[in-house]
């Protein structure tokens, strides 16, 4: 429990400042009805209200009350309290865009009594209230803030309680855990002698479930920080010139002497929308040159870390040797292998269907520009595809999770090691906390609630 | 009419309300206890035992702090057992049979050989106040008796019903009248109150058992005895066996098939019943998945047959509480001397008291035991000492006591009784403490005696053997720190407990804290160890091994103390209060939490309430 800032009525325009057609103005508190009853009047004939009805569209006027001036033609939304968004009585006022009426329109509701939001205060109040947990809260922000489209997708799905979901069924399974603990401690006459190994189990599978979300954190910091593209193929296929033409600008030498590149390029672009760290790598061949061994060596490291693997081949020559060899190096990672037969404008001497077991083959030139978009779109697709994560993960969530599991863990050591109900019950708790501190709650009475709804407990 | 003065009246011969006088008088406050009836001092109303899980640390601190029910067991015990002592140091708790007429008089005999403190026998109908403060007490018979306070513990007598089948009659234990003009003094005075019910099972003649069929339970050996001026001594009565057996099939289709007339199921009590102490109808209806349920049975004394059924509560008709005794093995043949019975009984809602147990209406006047929706022999006790002491303190004009959720389980029941209130019967759990390992029975008198002292409650005997466990605890764990063991000395037990065995010398505290090393059993390897007795060697050992965690919980310590710091004034005007739903401000001007700390434990609160009560006050 955090003690904040006090309680008063807010205001704020939401929506952002400049041009628009129209605009948003928001107000939160216990003055917002007193406030709306004195500057909006309703209809063309300027008639004051008395009473909103919650959750109707209102058509009106705001006027400033001093001197009757009218300031622009609205709609108004009222909500009741606990039904609105920060669980206060609140109101959105819909107005005229641009720099002045909504500014207007916030100084007056400031002259009457409101203040002006801090950032988030909305949401903070929602979440004071008891209206959205903390997973929730940091959605919003992320939906507000994304600057990809996955980020966007995953908020969305918190936001909608998926993750905070998995937390309390989470919490849950400790709870239960506790309860048995507790029953057996407490209720040693009556309870059912519950068998530290089924203690034992029951935490193992919480522990799986930890270890399994932590994994979506990884996943969630590649979303957050863009999918790993990583091009390769043998020497002189043209990867630098896909890298420099999917950045748009010259970021890696061409040249044509096979071998420039050496040493892998990151970098980090947008299509459309969407995050990328592009990878450019040493080309793959045989090679007796200690130097371009070590570069080939670090391409087949980042083939491993790849999330897209982009694999080139020349279309205006045979396969070689070194292009088997790729072939054979991408043959399990199928799924995730884009195969780009580049060249284009020299000739076609190899024939397209003899990738059939790729899904996905792209016919370009990057030198005359030809078939670029397809490839982009068809990285987009494959990142929308690679989106397998259930749980949109932030830092605050995985440090949690880091000391839940590791009470988790101690609380099976001291089972094994023999030791005793009251100790392990503290480290059960613990995780408990941690959970807890996810979704922004903390409680006891719970636990007990918990043991009588399972047990048949005498005296 | 008597118009006699004293610094402190107690109304009721129980178990608070003897622990209640018993504080006053001993802290020097002429004191009278008021009892419907003499001969039912420190009476066992229903089974003949003190502790048990929870329980065992309720009497512990009771004692530490200078009381009687600790003592009394102790004298008066026929059986004592440790429960729990693989599930933790923390938890393990002392149980006894007690020979139940013995325990009775045994009370009755501190009772009256306590100086300052006077008896006698009578009927309290009134209340007597001036509005604000508690003057005094007048009984049936048109006495009046006047006081500075007055602590009020009539148990399950206000406005009691019994219920046996379908028939049903006012009473506060069987064959005992009900106290009802009370109840309507205190209603009068502005006190709000629910109903609950309890029950009780039959008594049986033992020699018409076959005990033969049942597990037989024995007292511990040594026997733990409860009292810390009785450490490691032997109980002074013979001790005796307990048998267990268990429900039938039979036995629940029994229930099944007469539930109809049941009192409790047939709708007329509307009391609620306790979820831990179920009546045996409650058992087999609301966990029918259970094969049998666990029968526990208990001698009543020494010098009687008559044994107390525990797992047989009921309130059928007596025809049919003879034919579920009968369907249990062992007591196919079964006499049953006094039947089983349900009782439904006024309680007043404790949130209208103060941590110190006084009445936020009626200054001067406290409440203790069952009337603040307790349930339990010991959580009666445990607030009949704090009501009898702040009483004296009040009537002494001195500062009272609060104790904390930190220091006693005393202090969890209490604060979870007038902060959050209860809607069915308030039972101690360990589960309940939140700083659980602080609070065992071991250190009871580590954590209490000096406040006991301090108030003057704890005498110089007591004090003495305080002092005298306290440096030995302090130099025994001196002694386990510097002390080597070497491998030819200990390996061998190390091994037989199934721990690696050492290398090198090692100093012996690093072997207690592995799990399976018990100090005790050292004593024959060990010579040093001798010098210390159990109860020493215990305390030391539990200090060792759960350092780490009981340091962790002396940091939650920490951060209770400061949100009980943030203190609350007594008059806010919560309707006053911007952004509280009327939910909570009806339960804020009703509860007047002391502290921020105390507001964030009532039950609904959440920290946009706290933020607005903070608020209100910035501004005011």
């Amino acid at each position: 429990m955090s003690i904040n800032k006090e309680l008063d009525t807010i205001a704020a325009i939401a929506t952002p400042t400049g041009k628009g057609a129209l605009a948003i103005v928001r107000i939160s508190g216990p003055l917002t009805e007193s406030i709306i009853r004195e500057v909006f009047r309703k209809g063309k004939s300027l008639a004051k209200m008395d009473k909103f009805e919650e959750r109707k569209v209102y058509y009106g006027f705001i006027v400033d009350p001093t001197n009757d001036e009218v300031i622009d033609e609205v709609t108004l939304i009222f909500y009741r309290a606990p039904k609105s968004f920060t669980g206060e009585d609140m109101a959105e006022i819909i107005s005229h865009g641009g720099l002045i009426v909504p500014n207007r329109i916030l100084g007056l509701l400031i002259k009457l009594g409101a203040r002006v939001a801090e950032r988030g205060e909305f949401a903070k109040r929602a979440f004071l209230n008891g209206k959205i947990d903390l997973i929730e809260a940091e959605a919003i922000a992320n939906i507000i803030e994304a600057r990809n489209e996955i980020v966007y997708r995953c908020a969305l799905e918190n936001l909608k309680g998926n993750l905070s979901g998995k937390f309390k069924e989470l919490k849950e399974t400790l709870l239960d855990v506790t309860s048995d603990i507790e029953a057996t401690i407490d209720f040693e006459e009556d309870a059912q002698e519950v068998d530290v190994k089924s203690i034992e189990e029951k935490l193992h599978k919480i522990y799986k479930t930890i270890e399994e979300m932590l994994k979506d954190y990884e996943k969630s910091r590649i979303i957050e920080t863009g999918l790993k593209v990583v091009i390769i193929g043998k020497p002189n296929v043209g990867k630098s010139s896909l890298l420099n033409a999917l950045l748009e600008k010259e970021r890696a030498i061409v040249t044509d002497i096979p071998g420039t590149t050496r040493d892998t390029i990151e970098e980090t672009t947008e299509i459309d929308g969407v995050f990328f760290r592009i990878i450019d790598t040493a080309g793959i061949r045989k090679t007796t040159d200690p130097v371009e061994k070590i570069g080939v060596e670090k391409s087949l490291e980042k083939l491993e870390e790849g999330n897209i693997i982009i694999a080139m081949f020349d279309i205006s020559e045979e396969l070689g040797e070194d292009d088997k060899f790729i072939l054979r190096l991408i043959d399990k990672k199928k799924e995730n292998v884009i195969v780009v037969l580049n060249k284009l404008d020299k000739g076609e001497k190899i024939k397209e269907d003899m990738f059939e077991e790729f899904n996905s083959v792209i016919k370009l030139s990057v030198k005359e520009k030809i078939g670029l978009e397809s490839l982009k779109k068809k990285i987009k697709e494959f990142s929308l595809k690679n989106e397998n994560i259930k749980y949109y993960i932030n830092e605050r969530h995985y440090n949690c999770l880091i000391r839940a599991k590791s009470f988790i863990e101690r609380g099976i050591e001291r089972i094994k090691n023999k030791e005793l109900l009251d100790i392990i019950s503290v480290e059960v708790k613990e995780a408990i906390r941690s959970i807890e501190e996810i979704i922004g709650e903390i409680t006891t009475e719970d636990i007990l609630n918990s043991i009588f709804s399972k047990f048949c407990i005498g005296k | 009419m008597l118009y006699e003065k004293y610094d402190v009246i107690v109304i009721g011969g129980g178990h608070a309300g003897v622990e209640a006088a018993l504080a006053s008088a001993r802290l020097g406050c002429k004191t009278l206890l008021i009892t419907m009836n003499l001969d039912k001092i420190g009476f066992m109303s229903c089974n003949p035992s003190i502790g048990g899980i929870g329980k065992g640390h309720l009497v512990k601190e009771i004692d530490a702090l200078g009381g009687e029910m600790g003592l009394a067991i102790d004298d008066t015990g026929i059986q004592f057992r440790k429960l729990n002592t693989r599930k933790g140091k923390a938890v393990t708790s002392t149980r006894a049979q007690a020979d139940k007429l013995r325990y009775q008089l045994r009370i009755k005999w501190a009772v009256e050989n306590c100086p300052n403190l006077q008896i006698r026998q009578g009927t309290v109908t009134k209340i007597i106040t001036d509005g604000k403060w508690v003057k005094g007490v007048e009984t049936d018979i048109k006495e009046v008796f006047y006081a500075k306070a007055v602590v009020l513990a009539p148990g399950t007598f206000l406005g009691g019903l019994i219920f046996i089948g379908d028939k049903s009659f006012p009473a506060g234990r069987l064959t005992e009248q009900p106290a009802n003009l009370i109840l309507e003094s205190l209603k009068e005075l502005g006190f709000q109150t629910g109903r609950f019910k309890t029950g009780t099972g039959p008594r049986l003649d033992g020699r018409t058992i076959n005990f033969s069929v049942m597990d037989v339970i024995e007292s511990d050996d040594p026997a733990p005895l409860f009292s810390f001026k009785n450490m490691n001594k032997k109980p002074k009565l013979p001790q005796v066996a307990c048998y267990i057996t268990y429900t039938t099939e039979e036995t629940h289709r029994i229930i099944r098939e007469n539930i109809h007339l049941s009192a409790m199921y047939s709708g007329r009590i509307k009391g609620k019943g306790v979820r831990y102490c179920p009546s045996l109808e409650d058992k087999v209806m609301k966990f029918p998945e259970k094969e049998r349920h666990r029968i526990f049975l208990e001698p009543e004394g020494l010098d009687t047959f008559e044994i107390y059924v525990n797992g047989l509560g009921n309130s059928l008709p007596i025809d049919i509480q003879e034919k579920l005794v009968h369907s249990v093995p062992g007591l196919e043949k079964a006499e049953i001397l006094r039947p089983g019975y349900a009782i439904e009984y006024e309680y007043v809602f404790p949130d209208q008291l103060n941590h110190t147990l006084e009445t936020k209406i009626i200054r001067g006047l406290f409440l203790a035991g069952q009337i603040n929706g307790t349930t339990g022999y010991e959580e009666a006790a445990g607030q009949g000492i704090i009501a009898g002491i702040n009483a004296a303190l009040l009537a002494k004009e001195e500062e009272l006591l609060v104790i904390d959720r930190t220091q006693a389980y005393i202090g969890v029941m209490i604060d979870d009784l007038v902060t959050k209130g209860t809607d069915e019967a308030y039972r101690i759990f360990t589960s309940r403490a939140e700083y659980r390992l602080l609070l065992r029975e071991n250190n009871a008198d580590l954590r209490l005696t000096e406040i006991g002292k301090k108030i003057g409650l704890v005498d110089d005997e007591r004090w003495e053997i305080f002092q005298n466990r306290k440096v030995k605890i302090e130099r025994l764990l001196a002694l386990v720190k510097k002390l080597k063991v070497y491998p030819g000395d200990i390996n061998g037990y190390l091994e037989r407990v199934g721990t690696s065995p050492i290398r090198e010398a090692t100093r012996l505290v690093e072997l207690i804290k592995r799990p399976e090393v018990n100090l005790r059993d050292l004593k024959i390897i060990i010579d040093e160890l001798s010098n210390f007795s159990d109860d020493i060697i215990d305390e030391v050992e539990t200090e060792i091994k759960y350092e780490g965690y009981i340091e962790r919980q002396l940091r939650e310590v920490e951060q209770f103390r400061k949100l009980e710091s943030l203190k609350l004034p007594d008059d806010i005007n919560y309707w006053e209060v911007e952004g509280l739903s009327t939910e909570l401000k009806e339960k804020l001007s009703r509860i007047k939490p002391k502290s921020i700390g105390q507001a964030m434990r009532i039950s609904g609160m959440t920290p946009a309430a706290v933020t607005a009560i903070q608020s209100y006050l910035a501004k005011k």
